[in-house]
């Protein structure tokens, strides 16, 4: 049995997801569905991109990603499927594929791209505004059904990419960005734990605020302190215990975060 | 059997109702796969669960249960309803719910049963008819024929979406759904539109000219890629959209506002 994820900036409220998976249970029966969230931030690329980059590697092999962020829907952006490794993914050719194909380009795992241009794989009646319905479902199920990437599109090789910010190496240490703040409020950064092992770092300033050293997690400290650990992705981040660090200093995504390492 | 099983409801999100539910369709057809259309309907608002019922009921495969629960005002002797229309099985209380199943049925002349479940048949599932629909849709969902369920009825309450009204150079219609990203959705289909040219669309005082996008049309790239479209939208119905922004708060109009389409 496949399994199909999705992630929209749909919401739950207009039924959109629910019709979503409507059709791919009409092409595909026996598939399982998984939705991975709804809540992206309306036309937010960016934000769905992060995670698709934080959740996609824990599903198993096979696994298809639908992705529908498309401010661009209707358009002459290209619907788009790849095969990144051992994972499928569908959706429209706006960089949300970027942290993926940037990791599996250091990784050397395989890449595979179509663009979606055989509408028979498509609802027979596609409409300007829904391809979440009429092109990213049924091309999901399609591929739940075992028809091979190549029958679905033409190759291409120059996907939309989106311009990533890459932390920079500073006199004492290193300069990122916020580039996630979740639900509680906990703001991640593009500083990855292998740039910046647990022990070198001595200092994290953060829009005017300084924290002492990394914690191991939030219960080590008093509620309502503001700390720095290495979170579950492995990034650095900036917390608040029992709080909301975003709402607490005022971040928002692209500030700037600097770490002092010895 | 895997039955498809859809809910539309306005329990909200934030406390255990909806999971109650499903707990109940799960202890009756554990093989049953849930899709939730939506638990965000303002509470008792009938109409807006239609729209969604009608935009959703084309897309889902034969044998679906659409369970549908607004307005329930339990121990109030409402009568709860199961049916099978056509390939489509519906469970939810008679007010009017069931009018776009009954439409669709209608429109392709298919087959229609209409029950009112036996009360005393279920008096051990729990005080609440949103148990008692959650436990007849999950019957429904694993094979039992609606028939076992209840009497037969010929007068479901009936509550049809309004209909554009006829002027002498067009249509007189209304906002029938606002969506999350603020696009307008009207009472208006492509095919009040036939036959009509240089059409103006009249909204919240202000005016747009031309139809976008007809419906079949699957790119807008020959028309400015920013700005606000009248188009034929996904459910065939005139839509306004704008790109980047909220339609909605662009012409400050609600559901129910009016829209009129003239020709020039």
């Amino acid at each position: 049995m496949r399994l199909i994820t999705l992630l929209t900036d749909f919401g739950m409220r207009d039924g959109y997801p629910g019709v979503m998976k409507g059709v791919i249970y009409r092409i595909s029966p026996a598939v399982k569905i998984a939705d991975l969230s709804h809540d992206i931030s309306p036309q937010n690329i960016r934000e769905a991109s992060q995670v698709w980059a934080r959740a996609c590697g824990f599903y198993p092999e096979g696994t298809i990603h639908v992705g529908v962020v498309d401010p661009g829907v209707g358009t002459q952006r290209r619907p788009i499927a790849a095969r990144i490794g051992d994972a499928f993914f569908v959706c429209p050719d706006n960089g949300l594929l970027t942290p993926l194909l940037e990791e599996a380009g250091q990784t050397r795992r395989e890449i595979e791209i179509v663009h979606l241009n055989q509408p028979r794989f498509w609802l027979p009646q596609t409409s300007a505004v829904f391809h979440g319905r009429d092109i990213f479902a049924p091309v999901a199920a399609h591929l739940a059904n075992e028809t091979p990437l190549s029958e679905l599109g033409a190759p291409i090789r120059d996907p939309v990419l989106l311009q990533t910010p890459q932390p920079e190496a500073t006199e004492n240490g290193w300069r990122g960005e916020v580039t996630a703040i979740d639900h509680f409020g906990n703001v991640s950064t593009n500083l990855k734990q292998e740039t910046i092992p647990a022990q070198k770092v001595v200092r994290v300033r953060i829009h005017g605020k300084e924290i002492l050293g990394l914690s191991q997690t939030f219960g080590d400290h008093a509620a309502g302190e503001l700390i720095a650990l290495i979170d579950s992705d492995g990034r650095l981040a900036i917390a608040v215990v029992n709080g909301s660090a975003a709402q607490e200093i005022g971040v928002q995504i692209g500030d700037k975060v600097e770490v002092e390492t010895r | 059997m895997n039955a498809v099983l859809t809910l539309t409801t306005d329990l909200g999100g934030g406390l255990h109702d909806v999971g109650a539910l499903y707990g109940i369709v799960w202890k009756t057809a554990p093989a049953t796969r849930i899709v939730d259309i939506s638990h965000a309907i303002r509470r008792g608002d009938i109409l807006a669960a239609q729209v969604l019922l009608e935009n959703a009921l084309p897309y889902f495969p034969d044998d679906t249960v659409h369970l549908a629960i607004t307005s329930i005002a339990d121990e109030s002797g409402q009568r709860v309803l199961i049916a099978r229309l056509g390939p489509m099985f519906f469970a939810g209380p008679d007010n009017g719910l069931i009018t776009p199943l009954l439409e669709r049925a209608e429109a392709n002349r298919w087959e229609t049963e209409i029950y009112q479940a036996n009360r005393e048949q279920f008096s051990q599932v729990g005080e609440t008819d949103r148990m008692l629909l959650a436990t007849c849709a999950a019957l429904l969902a694993g094979g039992v024929p609606p028939a076992a369920l209840g009497e037969r009825i010929s007068n479901p309450i009936r509550a049809s979406l309004p209909v554009p009204e006829m002027l002498a150079h067009g249509w007189r219609g209304q906002v029938l759904q606002i969506d999350v990203y603020g696009n307008l959705f009207t009472n208006i289909r492509q095919a009040h539109l036939e036959g009509m040219s240089r059409i103006h669309l009249h909204i919240g005082g202000q005016v747009i000219e031309g139809l976008s996008l007809p419906a079949g049309h699957s790119s807008r790239s020959k028309v400015e890629p920013e700005g606000i479209f009248a188009i034929i939208d996904h459910s065939n119905r005139l839509g306004i959209i704008q790109t980047n922004g909220s339609a909605a708060e662009q012409f400050g109009v609600k559901t129910g506002a009016s829209v009129e389409v003239r020709t020039a």
